[in-house]
């Protein structure tokens, strides 16, 4: 790769790779699997750096790579090979007597969402992304994405329960 | 109540751990691909060997430093083999070997797992095909189910698999000379969503995490429960009919690793310095998994104790009797020095390497994306390691 292209990657990574990792965390809920994901959405981003600097949102283009990572990574047979993940059981059923943290406690309704609602809810509230740059990162139509929106949303609600209910009138798909 | 900014807020507020990846870590694996890349667009050959020998490669520390493993004086000539698929199977992924080296497991896939992305619902397990390979050569695996993934085979050739054609793998099955039988659970409704995993005897070995742990002796199509502790995942099951598995607390924060006796004895994996350990293999005296926080791959002797932290920041997927332990691409050998499995040149992403037999043939998948970004096979092949020094 041509220096200048080098540096201009090089900015990219800097001014993203937090974020990206953050948000892969949030999808997947394991560590070294969003860095497993954020290197590999990278390095993809790296080697077609001269066609993606190119494109008018970019930061589109990396998310959706991020995401198809993200969604094709437990296909693969070596995701069976823990790497310190959570058990989606926390998610279904949390014990009564423990004190898990807000935090946590989204970390574990999230879990117990199906994938393409998660990544809808990370997208649109944790990336900020319209609902037509989320269609365009889960290829999808604006209307699937609303609905899958308002599906996840519906079951944050009703895993947090009581006093964490969301208001749902204030959310917007 | 949780308002839309409060939703905000919380998820940017969610404890992420570090992450081993920095910038220049990412120039550096970038730079390699699009080295891989450049050479495969030079050499031209499918299965050329040796383009990237003198490119060290890079493995992530614990604080983002990138700790360079040294480039000489690796041995690198594994024979490279790519081995031949069932005609019309353009997506297949190997998912398992056996001790000998002989038998080789893998199945195909048509479309995308899990959930869907346009509805978002589980809307069913992905159409998978299974395969066996004798002796390097393919032959489809008969199955009447729209999901069959074989996880496990033996040296006899016995293949252990889940199945379903709903949303879950409800069903093991065991092929002997090919031939499916259908493994009968207990009353309820079982999902078996970790793999299966076979003995040398034939014996077979299934969990589901909210139901408990299923062993099915040689012959048998009966199951007898285990009396493992609820929520026990399995990871191995040895020849001498011990479960290899572990059990993580309900807030997620501890997993701890075990070796348990089909009476429900257990023996508990306790790492020197304290860190907890996943236990990924198992095979003969050698366990190899990852120890946490630190996350480097580990090689334990279970009869001298011997515990060896290899300083490797990536999954160990498998151990032999050797004790030889494959963690990504490289091999770790206790008496001599490390292999390198070389990738095949021109291909810009890095090959799975998962299955290790005991004579050193290590058995994984060249990987590319698709055009949507999805990773995909791009062809099996295998690395012969047995006679290298």
């Amino acid at each position: 790769m041509r220096a200048e292209l080098e540096r201009e990657y090089e900015e990219f990574v800097r001014g993203r790779l937090a974020r990206l990792h953050r948000t892969a965390y949030l999808l997947c809920g394991d560590a070294h699997r969003a860095d497993d994901i954020v290197q590999a959405t990278l390095t993809a981003l790296y080697v077609n750096w001269k066609k993606a600097s190119g494109i008018d949102n970019i930061d589109g283009f990396a998310h959706r790579v991020l995401v198809r990572r993200y969604l094709d990574e437990r296909r693969l047979p070596w995701s069976r090979v823990r790497l310190g993940d959570v058990p989606d059981r926390t998610a279904t059923s949390p014990r009564p007597e423990q004190s898990i943290g807000d935090r946590d406690e989204l970390m574990a309704a999230l879990r117990g969402l199906p994938k393409g609602q998660r990544a809808v809810i990370v997208l649109r509230y944790f990336d900020d992304l319209s609902v037509e740059a989320t269609a365009a990162a889960l290829n999808c139509s604006a209307g699937n994405v609303k609905s899958q929106c308002s599906r996840g949303l519906a079951a944050l609600r009703e895993v947090l329960g009581g006093e964490q209910r969301i208001k749902m009138g204030g959310l917007a798909c | 109540m949780l308002t839309e900014h409060d939703l905000r807020e919380r998820l940017g507020a969610v404890h992420v751990p570090p992450s081993r990846l920095d910038t220049e870590t990412m120039l550096i694996a970038g730079r390699r691909a699009g080295r891989r890349r450049t050479a495969g667009a030079v050499a031209g050959a499918v299965l050329a060997v040796g383009a990237l020998v003198a490119v060290p490669s890079v493995v992530f520390g614990a604080r983002g430093t990138p700790d360079v493993a040294p480039a000489a004086p690796r041995s690198t000539t594994c024979a490279v083999t790519g081995l031949p698929v069932p005609v019309g199977m353009n997506d297949v992924l190997v998912s398992g070997i056996d001790p000998a080296g002989r038998y080789i497991t893998g199945f195909n896939t048509t479309e995308e797992a899990g959930t869907n992305q346009k509805t978002g619902k589980v809307d069913g397990l992905p159409a998978a095909q299974p395969v066996l390979w004798v002796d390097g050569r393919p032959q489809r695996l008969p199955g009447s189910y729209r999901s069959v993934i074989p996880s496990g085979v033996n040296t006899a050739g016995v293949v252990a698999a889940v199945a379903g054609n709903g949303k879950t793998f409800d069903t093991v099955l065991r092929y002997v000379a090919g031939t499916p039988q259908k493994l009968t659970t207990p009353a309820g409704r079982w999902s078996f969503n970790q793999g299966v995993y076979v003995n040398a005897a034939g014996d077979i070995a299934a969990a589901d995490d909210q139901r408990g742990v299923l062993l099915w002796k040689a012959g048998s199509t009966t199951a007898a429960k285990l009396p493992l502790p609820a929520h026990a995942m399995i990871n191995g099951l040895s020849d001498d009919g011990r479960i290899i598995g572990a059990v993580v607390t309900a807030d997620g924060q501890t997993l701890t690793s075990y070796l348990w006796t089909q009476t429900g004895t257990a023996s508990k994996f306790v790492t020197p310095d304290g860190q907890q350990m996943s236990v990924n293999a198992a095979r003969g005296e050698w366990v190899t998994g990852n120890v946490w926080p630190s996350g480097t791959a580990v090689r334990w002797n279970t009869r001298t104790g011997q515990f060896t932290d290899l300083k490797l920041h990536t999954p160990a997927h498998g151990v032999n009797a050797q004790g030889w332990v494959l963690a990504d691409d490289t091999i770790e050998r206790p008496d001599a020095p490390a292999l390198k499995l070389e990738h095949v040149a021109g291909d810009d992403e890095p090959p799975f390497v998962g299955f290790l037999s005991d004579r050193g043939l290590a058995a994984g998948n060249r990987l590319t994306s698709d055009k949507d970004g999805h990773t995909v096979s791009k062809g099996v092949i295998t690395w012969n390691c047995a006679d290298r020094k």
